[in-house]
């Protein structure tokens, strides 16, 4: 039976839900927005919940089941809703000058990217494939309304349309595998699948309505992490939508999206992985390529972060290829994905943050060659976003270079040889295009019609902070990455293997 | 109608949901690609209530409940964007909304 | 075979034999006007004359009503099976409902505030 003393383990979702109510009745019912104080508010509760967060995190030392199954409490959730919370404050932060600058005055703007985080929050401790598919649901539609919030510009609202056709159609897809695992084994909870897994004789091969629910959810949680071949929105969605959130989209929904597949491939299929190994297999090398190699040709810096967040799903992909079949605790390294997970919110919040300062009579203008003399104008600002860009590209001592290593070796260890190659071709073109902007910057002139930097101290602060967190937990990732691997091996409680 | 098994219901939810997909990826206006997506939602849900009473659990019931309530928020956003749209192109073709691309 | 299955595939036969036949059917019984009268491409209005034409635009806010329509409408669905078992379920059901519906209350109130009901 239910017991309230569980509601402490929603408590930092609890908190988002109630501060984005508070705000959205401050700032609509009262008619007397004030942009300040609504920003206070938003990042005080993002603040609320993370302490909650914390504390459950100290609390709970065995991972536990609440409200009859639904919801996992574990190292895991705990890890995700800090990320979310991360990207959640960047994006707020990047937005509160540029929101003003390109004219757009919503005041839903702020608790939509609360209700967008608590979704997310929920996603990643879902324990019922049912919440689950809500939660997401509850976190896309936030988004959707999101992408289009300049309604002013065309841009933004067919970057909106088709963000929703491609992601209402994936959920479809999801929520019909969701509807063949429940008919196969009798319950949508992940790790009830995994008992059943555990069973002698039973597997996917001697079951098709498992097969054919398998094989759709992996769809429709393809379309979400935007890996090949679902992959085909995000340039444009990532490109039509204002900066903010694009960098809130490519960290914390990339993040969500990915903890859930983690979870259920970790915990409901692992063991299971031989009947569709071949299939993440491909899927891994294809998104890996599509990626890096259509952020080669791209003269938009947006749109090349949008390809290379294609590439970086797929080096995360990577690392779930060589998932052990007898067991976490056999691959402790792929506590690498939540540490990647984390690094790749910080830096991309970090360069979307720069890319927020590009605007020019209210449009953003985000092409590679405005950079030009950026070295010369803004020595500071240059050297952050190539720290960030070289994180990104995986060049050492930072954090992208730390979390990429782990994802490696748990292929290398996982025994996936094979994508582990082509992860490192990846990894080498990347390194290309991610110098070209830093050549840019610091090798060419400035642009003859150049245009004043919107800097502004909330941006800047975020990019000081990201370009701090790269360079520390790139020189001393000890303990975080330490962190990291407890919380992904506290998924091993759920499995039945 | 008790004798009912589950393949027919099943047959039904897949016909249903294949018909959406299919609407979904040759139809270009946007309103019938809403509805197409509607009728996927539609075949799922048939595909949980029949599982559930295959199975003898009133948790396929609720569970279609739940989609019905997300199908309709679904539905409500979609709208707002279509007529969002609408605003700047007075059309609601797909094929002209092709500003982002390459 | 099954008669489960004969049901459904009958059920899909009638289905077809009813859009078919009446396809047919209008081929084959109507009377086929080979001068082009006026009133040929006019809609069937029960014998009215028809004023305007059929495609006339709703104006937008008619969306806006509808959406908000469906929205609140659909909550209901979770209010019946609620109701029903509302005895076996004690109080802390009912506490639940009251937190659902002072949501839902949130939001028709932001509805309201917005003026989104409003006939302007």
């Amino acid at each position: 039976m239910f017991d309230p003393g569980e509601l402490n383990f929603i408590g930092p979702e609890i908190a988002v839900f109630v501060f984005a109510l508070l705000v959205l009745v401050h700032d609509v019912m009262f008619k007397q927005r004030n942009a300040t104080i609504s920003m206070g508010v938003s990042l005080m509760g993002l603040a609320t919940a993370a302490v909650l967060n914390l504390l459950n995190m100290q609390a709970v030392d065995v991972p536990r089941e609440a409200f009859a199954g639904a919801m996992a409490v574990d190292g895991f959730g705990f890890f995700l809703n800090f990320i979310v919370l991360l990207a959640a404050a960047g994006a707020l932060l990047i937005s509160h000058d540029f929101l003003r600058r390109i004219d757009v005055d919503v005041p839903e703007f702020n608790p939509l990217v609360l209700f967008v985080a608590f979704g997310m929050m929920l996603m990643g401790s879902a324990n019922d494939l049912i919440l689950l598919f809500i939660s997401l649901e509850v976190m896309s539609l936030g988004v959707y309304v999101l992408c289009g919030i300049n309604r002013g510009e065309l841009a933004s609202a067919e970057a909106a349309l088709k963000y929703f056709v491609m992601g209402a159609f994936a959920s479809g897809f999801l929520l019909m595998g969701i509807a063949f695992v429940y008919g196969g084994i009798g319950s949508t909870r992940i790790s009830a699948v995994a008992q059943w897994f555990a069973i002698e004789g039973n597997g996917i091969a001697g079951n098709p309505l498992i097969g054919v629910g398998v094989a759709l959810l992996l769809v429709g949680f393809g379309f979400k992490v935007a890996a090949a071949p679902f992959h085909m929105w995000t340039p444009d969605v990532y490109q039509g939508a204002p900066t903010p959130v694009t960098a809130f989209m490519a960290t914390g929904v990339k993040a969500a999206a990915f903890a859930a597949l983690s979870r259920v491939l970790l915990v409901a299929l692992l063991g299971q992985n031989l009947e569709f190994h071949t299939a993440l297999w491909l899927i891994a090398a294809g998104t890996i390529l599509m990626g890096n190699i259509g952020a080669l040709v791209q003269d938009d810096l947006k749109r090349m972060l949008a390809y290379s967040s294609i590439g970086h799903a797929g080096y995360l992909l990577m690392a779930l290829v060589g998932a052990p079949a007898a067991g976490l605790a056999d691959n402790p390294r792929l506590g690498g994905i939540l540490f990647y997970l984390l690094a790749y919110t910080v830096m991309t919040v970090g360069a979307f943050a720069v890319l927020s300062f590009f605007t020019r009579d209210g449009v953003e203008d985000t092409r590679i060659s405005r950079l030009g003399g950026l070295a010369d104008r803004h020595p500071a600002v240059a050297l952050a976003l190539s720290i960030c860009l070289l994180s990104l590209a995986g060049v050492p001592p930072t954090m992208g270079f730390v979390g990429k290593f782990y994802l490696f070796a748990a292929a290398i260890e996982g025994g996936a040889i094979g994508i582990a190659v082509v992860g490192a071709i990846g990894g080498a073109i990347g390194i290309y295009y991610y110098l070209r902007p830093i050549v840019v910057m610091y090798m060419h002139p400035e642009p003859a019609d150049r245009v004043e930097l919107a800097m502004n101290p909330a941006a800047l602060g975020v990019l000081g902070v990201a370009t701090v967190a790269v360079l520390v937990f790139g020189l001393v990732p000890g303990s975080l990455i330490e962190v990291a691997q407890d919380s992904l091996l506290s998924l091993a409680a759920w499995g039945g293997v | 109608m008790d004798q009912v098994g589950l393949y027919p219901v099943l047959f039904t939810s897949a016909l249903l949901f294949g018909l959406g997909v299919t609407g979904v990826l040759t139809r270009r206006n946007v309103l019938i690609v809403l509805m197409s997506i509607e009728l996927m939602l539609n075949g799922v849900n048939l595909a949980f209530v029949g599982f559930a009473r295959h199975l003898g659990q009133v948790d396929g019931h609720a569970f279609a409940i739940f989609v019905m309530a997300v199908a309709a928020a679904e539905a409500a956003v979609g709208l707002a964007l279509v007529l969002l749209l609408f605003r700047h192109k007075t059309s609601v073709d797909l094929e002209t909304f092709d500003l982002l691309r390459g | 075979m099954d008669p489960a299955w004969l049901s459904a595939l009958t059920f899909l036969g009638v289905a077809f034999v009813v859009a078919a036949g009446a396809l047919v059917g209008a081929r084959l019984l109507g009377v086929k006007s080979r001068v082009d009268v006026p009133t040929r491409r006019d809609t069937y209005e029960c014998g009215e004359e028809p004023e305007g034409v059929a495609w006339v635009r709703f104006h937008p806010r008619y969306y806006l009503v509808a959406l908000l329509f469906v929205l609140f409408d659909v909550e209901t669905v979770f209010i019946l099976p609620w109701a029903l078992n509302l005895d076996d379920l004690g109080l802390l059901a009912l506490v639940e409902m009251v937190v659902f519906v002072g949501i839902l209350l949130l939001g028709w109130a932001y509805a309201v505030r917005k003026g989104a009901i409003e006939w302007q």
